[in-house]
């Protein structure tokens, strides 16, 4: 059993897979840069870098399937932490190399960590606004909002769960929602009676889009067709309720207030020089100015904040604001660290050995 | 020996082109000028205008050649002159023939004298392109609309002292009345003559006369006509772009133009002072008055260090000025190709291998003056030198150089001449690549704000462009193996585990560096944009490259790939290098697409096909000398 093991590991850990592997990463890293310039960034990282399988080119009819990155970072990583068992020797010389992989190894879990735990959004300020959530542009939700005395409960379906005939599953209400339709695009069904009061030219159409039917003890009792950001009331059994197709939101435990913004030109051009962001943090005990510019970005309670654009209103400018959430922040650090640690360690060791050899070469030459 | 070191001392106290100081020109390139949102001298100034035009920085009259400050001060003062010189350099005939203009010979410049019975037709033909996009443009209409650009530039350059032109209506009852002939008077005789506010420096005694005439008898149809000759000179050549003036108050940062300033509503008094003096030197170059400039010149210098400029700012100036001067990276090309040529002959024979000593003193010569031109760039700038595309492929072909002669040193003994001639033909080529960007734009301009952090560029930059230069060292040591192995006679099995040696060792210091790079690049990112890595061109890139150097060492190092591989392998480097580091430009997606673009591709394309020569010849020995073993 233990031999079939060592066995086993020998083959997994082989390099001519850690060779094949960084080959067909390059080839992915080159196809996937080149689709760009079609595609979009975003759709690249979608299609490529994060799928377990590419399918190239995206958009032509006839596609050929081609490892992603995913399935190529596992593969590697597996290589990786077999040749760890079965191919790397344990002396000092090899102390570089340890060290280098066991970054190695840190770093594409950090990766995978960021991946699957990381929020990130845009906050939008305008000027002298104060706001405590943040949303993702990429992502949409749709909201229920009941509302109370005290607070109100806002209850969000995720853009998976909205799907055609899905009955969205909630308890404690005292109806339930069935999706009738969701449209990426909801100019399509600008037709429907239900859109009928959107105004095509004023609402992009080009947004999604979704019809909503409220069911209670059986019977359907009211639908409404819901489009990006226009909430609708309704009250049932006295109580207030809102729904609203919105934005992916993620909620900050404290409040972000834009008290101004600047944005200073270099003389003579339209080159910009710096954007400043005069921001006020506040929660229930504390609240503190910061300053937020290019390069310096304001960091509060695990959440950072970066000048990522700005607009301009009537009554002066608004900042957007980008902010990160990032448990998984300081991985890429220490993992970056320690492989360059492991190279310079390696490198020299090998220098060491390199001039040692030069110099009695020159004494047999000598002798 | 010492015969030899005295020549290479003759050759470097001849080319040393300090000596050219000795006139008052210094004093002109010296005078400081706000241009694109920095402060800078004249001469750099001078030389973007003129190299933006005619591809070069001098230019080209009977008598001989004019520097580019002196064409420039020739523009502000007297621009009848500066216009019939050859300067607009129209490459295309097509060009020509839609402009019905005369043609000269291929690849010619034109005079503006030339050029403006053609403007009508020029201003037909760009009408319609106002409304296209950059990337609809067709090669014509590019360079349209570029020649346009350059003639109104020009023209607006022509027009900074304008107002000291002579003014037209020669009215003999006028100049009867105001006791003195009109040729002498100029606009600006009339243009203040109204204001209350004394500026005795602006005005001469007929102006006063003038005044009074008026306040007497307002409304007089000559009044009326020097009115409509001011109003239309104002509409029409009041020239903003030569900003030689800086502001008095200080909350303000915008330097302002002679006109701008003469036409502001309130002038203070050291502003008219500036003025004055540059009306001085107007009339001093009319007359051709050397000593004269010279005092005047030396009480501007005075003047503007005691209004506008601190010390440290003033010394910058005279600095880039400096470094203008000595025009260091064109003798340290000049230099890098003689290194060439040393070795080259050096292989020739045995009585030429002096010339191998002789390639070693020019290279501690050229590395000296490369090292003193970044340095005098960090001085100017504050910055490290490598903010844009072009300071990067000087700082690359800088390392190069550096780490060819430290390989050099390490290998004397066995690959002789070898890293020499790879870091030399390196920096060579590089500084020719470079050298098209330094006539595009200011190659030292300010830098938006998301790069402009010292700490980052210091750190990020310069590390993955070391690992660029590395991996290119390689990638030409490797070329270099491949040569010999085609050409020279059959290598012995030692020089081929030298090569590896040193190939691979390069490789593995590029990946370290490499590696870095693209990690302080990560940092940086997620300091300024909250992400370690995006998958953005620029950074797949670099990850490219460090993915093949460590494709390479895995290979090496398990004995997938031998002498030919790793050879072959170093080459390929070369391509990746060139993709991630100017390829990616031209996809002109992504956050790093700034820098300069435009004319890359053209030379992009003739370095991929110079290394798919190298590659195919790597294959062919390959499977020319081991037939029997093959493994690569």
């Amino acid at each position: 059993m233990k031999s079939f093991l060592k066995q086993w590991l020998k083959q997994l850990s082989a390099p001519s897979i850690t060779l094949w592997l960084l080959l067909l990463l390059i080839v992915l890293v080159v196809i996937g840069t080149l689709e760009q310039a079609q595609i979009g960034l975003y759709a690249a990282q979608q299609n490529y870098f994060h799928a377990w399988i590419a399918w190239f080119p995206s958009q032509s009819l006839v596609k050929i399937p081609f490892p992603g990155g995913a399935t190529l970072f596992l593969a590697l990583f597996l290589n990786l932490a077999a040749s760890f068992f079965s191919r790397f020797a344990w002396n000092w010389k090899q102390a570089g190399l340890w060290i280098c992989h066991i970054g190695i190894v840190l770093l594409v879990i950090g990766s995978a960590l960021t991946f699957y735990l990381a929020q990130e959004g845009v906050l939008k300020l305008g000027p002298n606004e104060a706001k405590s959530q943040f949303f993702n542009s990429r992502f949409y939700e749709l909201a229920l909002t009941q509302q109370g005395i005290e607070y109100d409960r806002m209850i969000a379906f995720p853009q998976s769960m909205l799907m055609d005939k899905a009955k969205l599953p909630q308890n404690d209400l005292p109806f339930t929602l069935e999706i009738v339709g969701y449209w990426p695009s909801w100019i399509q069904q600008h037709a429907h009676p239900d859109f009928a009061s959107y105004d095509p030219t004023k609402v992009h159409g080009d947004e999604p889009g979704c019809m909503v039917q409220i069911w209670a003890n059986g019977s359907a009792i009211a639908h409404y067709g819901l489009v990006l950001d226009i909430p609708i009331a309704f009250t049932y059994q006295g109580e207030q309720y809102q729904l609203i197709l919105q934005h992916k939101t993620y909620f900050i435990p404290f409040q972000v207030h834009l008290m101004a913004f600047e944005r200073e030109l270099y003389p003579g051009t339209d080159t910009p020089k710096a954007f400043t962001s005069k921001v006020m943090v506040q929660d229930t005990k504390t609240q503190r100015e910061a300053l937020i510019q290019m390069n310096r970005p304001l960091r509060y309670n695990g959440y950072t904040f970066y000048q990522s654009s700005f607009y301009e209103t009537e009554t002066g400018y608004g900042s957007v604001l980008a902010v990160v959430y990032n448990p998984a922040e300081e991985w890429p650090y220490f993992s970056c660290i320690l492989i360059f640690a492991g190279m310079v360690l390696h490198f020299c060791v090998k220098l060491v050995g390199f001039i040692h050899k030069e110099s009695r070469d020159k004494g047999e030459h000598h002798g | 020996m010492v015969k030899v070191w005295w020549i290479i001392w003759g050759i470097a106290f001849f080319s040393c082109p300090i000596l050219v100081a000795q006139s008052i020109e210094p004093l002109w390139q010296e005078i400081p000028v706000q241009h694109q949102g920095r402060i800078k001298p004249l001469d750099s100034v001078a030389r973007l205008l003129l190299s933006q035009i005619s591809g070069k920085t001098t230019v080209q009259i009977e008598s001989g050649k004019l520097s580019a400050t002196a064409w420039f001060i020739q523009v502000l003062f007297q621009p009848t002159q500066a216009q019939g010189h050859h300067i607009f350099l129209i490459e295309n005939p097509e060009i020509l023939e839609h402009l019905q203009i005369p043609y000269h010979k291929i690849r010619d410049r034109y005079s503006y004298h030339e050029i403006r019975p053609a403007l009508p037709r020029l201003y037909q033909f760009v009408r319609p392109l106002r409304s296209k996009e950059q990337q609809e443009l067709n090669l014509i209409e590019k360079q349209m609309l570029t020649l346009l650009r350059n003639v109104t530039y020009f023209e607006e350059f022509c027009d900074t002292f304008s107002f000291l032109e002579p003014f037209p209506p020669q009215d003999a009852v006028l100049a009867q009345s105001l006791g003195m002939p009109m040729s002498l008077l100029d606009y600006l005789d009339f243009l203040r003559f109204k204001d209350q506010a004394e500026h005795p420096s602006l005005s001469r005694p007929a102006i006063q006369k003038l005044r009074m005439t008026w306040q007497s008898q307002p409304g007089s149809a000559w009044m009326d006509k020097i009115q409509a000759e001011v109003m239309h000179i104002m509409q029409h050549k009041l020239s903003k772009v030569c900003t030689l003036l800086p502001p008095m108050q200080s909350e303000l940062n915008h330097w302002r133009s002679p006109w701008q300033t003469l036409v502001a509503s309130v002038m203070r008094e050291e502003e008219s002072q500036g003025l004055n003096l540059w009306i001085q030197l107007h009339r001093a170059y009319q007359q051709q008055n050397l000593q004269n400039l010279q005092s005047l010149l030396l009480q501007y210098h005075a003047w503007i260090q005691q209004t506008a400029l601190d010390e440290k700012s003033y010394f910058k100036v005279s600095l880039e000025a400096h470094y203008n001067r000595l025009d260091l990276f064109f003798y340290t090309r000049i230099l890098y190709l003689l290194i060439v040529l040393c070795c080259a002959l050096s292989w020739l024979g045995h009585w030429l291998e002096k010339c191998y000593w002789l390639g070693i003193c020019f290279i501690l010569l050229a590395f000296f003056a490369h090292s003193y031109g970044l340095f005098l760039r960090m001085l100017i700038k504050g910055r490290p030198p490598i903010a844009n595309l072009y300071e990067t492929m000087v700082f690359v072909s800088w390392f190069s150089v550096g780490m060819g002669a430290i390989l050099e040193f390490a290998f004397r003994k066995r690959l002789k001449s070898i890293s020499l001639f790879a870091g030399a033909g390196m920096g060579l080529f590089l500084l020719f690549m470079a050298e098209k960007f330094a006539y595009e734009s200011d190659t030292m301009g300010v830098l938006v704000a998301v790069l402009d952090s010292n700490f980052w560029l210091a750190t990020h930059v310069t590390t993955i462009t070391i690992g660029y230069a590395a991996t290119l060292l390689a990638g030409m040591i490797g070329q270099i193996a491949i040569l010999l192995d085609c050409f020279a006679r059959k290598s012995s099995s030692n020089t081929h585990a030298d090569f590896i040696r040193m190939i691979y060792g390069t490789i593995s210091f590029a990946t370290i560096f490499t590696f870095l790079g693209t990690v302080l690049g990560g940092f940086w990112a997620d300091q300024s944009w909250g992400r370690f890595w995006g998958w953005d061109p620029k950074e797949n890139g670099a990850l490219v490259l460090l993915l093949w150097n460590a494709f390479l060492l895995h290979a090496k190092a398990s004995g997938y790939i031998r002498y030919y591989g790793l050879v072959i392998g170093s080459v390929m480097g070369n391509i990746m290098v060139a993709a991630a580091w100017w390829g990616v430009n031209l996809l002109s997606i992504g956050l790093h697409s700034y820098g300069f673009s435009s004319g890359i591709r053209d030379r992009l394309l003739f370095f991929f096909a110079l290394e798919c020569i190298f590659l195919s010849l790597g294959f062919w020995i390959w499977i020319k000398n081991n037939k029997r073993d093959r493994k690569i």
